[in-house]
């Protein structure tokens, strides 16, 4: 009777142990390459919460927007405000950095636009890719290049490789792109630089990353004449 | 005496951000080894930390809801597995070229560390949802049904990305041909 088993749970021992190997395996490959990563804080932490309260901002000021209760978003923005301060202007040192890096993505085909980033998630294929995009109104351009992209009206833009590099909506100075297809559906598709989402205040004001980490704000019109100028 | 309401919210955010940071200092090795495997190790740590990370942003967002510290790994790994999967357009992992595809291991072949990159080269030339299959499997040891609720497809479906996956473990020398091969009989629960 025994004997009539021991093939059975022989198998049963192989394949355990092969499940064992399968698990070494990966074990042995989930291993960084390099140093362990140090593990995000309470700054992390600080960002999920920002992005969090942008989201419940968005969402309370829509759902203001659709009954027309204007009166209740300035109370919402009072419970959710507080992370932001107005950034100082910005040096001449802080708008010549940020011209750089403007002039550096324009030679590599991009534009300087602004308008507003509507929120939603919008499904896009261009034929070889399924992901999402969102939908930038473009209100004016700061200068030219970037052929195929217009100076203004609706463009749809691809999500960033990573998520936490999409600005929140609201208004910015964007770098676009097109991209190499349009959708199946036969939308022109364009790219935008992460890293130069500039945020536009309603007082016409850029807010633009400086070299010393801070933040400087700068008239959109003297970033315009700083970016076109000689 | 009644709390007022902003030192009550403010409250209640602050355990929440230090009950989170807490969970993240704890388990962020972890969920890193496994953001790896899914990428393949394509790109380097930077590619896995943006998964991880990504998903941690969502779990900070359902925090709330998730209620036990325990469930928070899972339900940030199961979100690692569906980002991988639905979006493709972000670029979480490398396809190799198939003229870059892997050698077939030699016998002897034993360092570790070179062990380790071949592996993850193996899994990078696995689409995303084998790649996926594989890991909840064999490295976290969930059963067919559960693999199954997280990408929201049949157990069958599981089967049989598991049994292509490891076939492509076995045609690169790291399996017996026989091993875990299901035209020998089940290899799963």
């Amino acid at each position: 009777m025994t004997d009539q088993h021991l093939p059975k749970e022989e198998e049963e021992e192989a394949e355990e142990q092969a499940r064992e190997q399968v698990r070494r395996l990966l074990a042995a490959a989930a291993e960084p390459a390099q140093s362990p990563a140090p593990a995000p804080g309470a700054a992390f932490t600080a960002r999920a919460r920002r992005g969090l309260l942008r989201r419940r901002l968005a969402v309370a000021a829509a759902a203001a927007a659709a009954v027309a209760a204007a009166v209740a978003v300035p109370t919402a923005l009072g419970s959710f405000s507080g992370d932001d301060e107005p950034a100082p202007a910005a040096s001449a040192e802080c708008l010549r950095t940020a011209v750089q890096k403007i002039r550096d993505r324009q030679e590599q085909g991009y534009r300087p636009v602004y308008g507003t980033l509507r929120a939603g998630r919008i499904d896009v294929d261009d034929g070889v890719t399924r992901s999402s995009a969102f939908r930038f109104d473009v209100d004016g351009a700061l200068a030219y290049g970037g052929a195929g992209v217009p100076s203004s009206g609706p463009v749809t833009v691809w999500y960033p490789a990573a998520e936490v590099q999409l600005p929140e909506p609201g208004r910015y100075v964007l770098l676009l792109d097109p991209a190499d297809r349009p959708s199946t559906e036969g939308g022109d598709l364009f790219h935008f630089a992460p890293e130069q989402a500039l945020p536009l205040g309603d007082d016409g004001r850029v807010v633009l990353e400086c070299p010393d980490g801070g933040k400087g704000a700068v008239d959109r019109e003297r970033l315009r004449a700083a970016v076109t100028g000689p | 005496m009644s709390v007022p309401a902003t030192e009550g919210r403010k409250g209640m955010r602050n355990g929440r951000d230090e009950a989170f940071t807490a969970f993240m200092t704890a388990r962020y090795g972890s969920l890193l080894r496994t953001a790896t495997l899914l990428t393949g190790g394509g790109g380097g740590r930077p590619r896995a930390e943006d998964l991880a990370q990504e998903a941690l942003l969502r779990t900070y967002r359902a925090w709330n809801r998730i209620g036990r510290l325990e469930a928070a790994e899972a339900y940030t790994r199961t979100t690692m597995v569906r980002l991988l999967i639905k979006d493709r357009h972000r670029k979480w992992h490398v396809e190799i070229p198939a003229e870059r595809v892997p050698e077939v291991l030699r016998p002897g072949h034993e360092d570790r560390v070179t062990t380790a990159v071949t592996v993850r080269e193996v899994l990078r030339t696995l689409p995303a949802a084998q790649r996926a299959v594989l890991v909840l499997r064999f490295y976290h040891q969930l059963t067919e049904r559960e693999i199954a609720d997280v990408l929201g497809c049949s157990p069958g479906t599981v089967k049989s990305r598991a049994a292509r996956a490891l076939a492509a473990l076995r045609d690169h020398g790291f399996l017996s041909a026989s091993a875990l091969d299901p035209e020998r009989g089940s290899a799963d629960d």
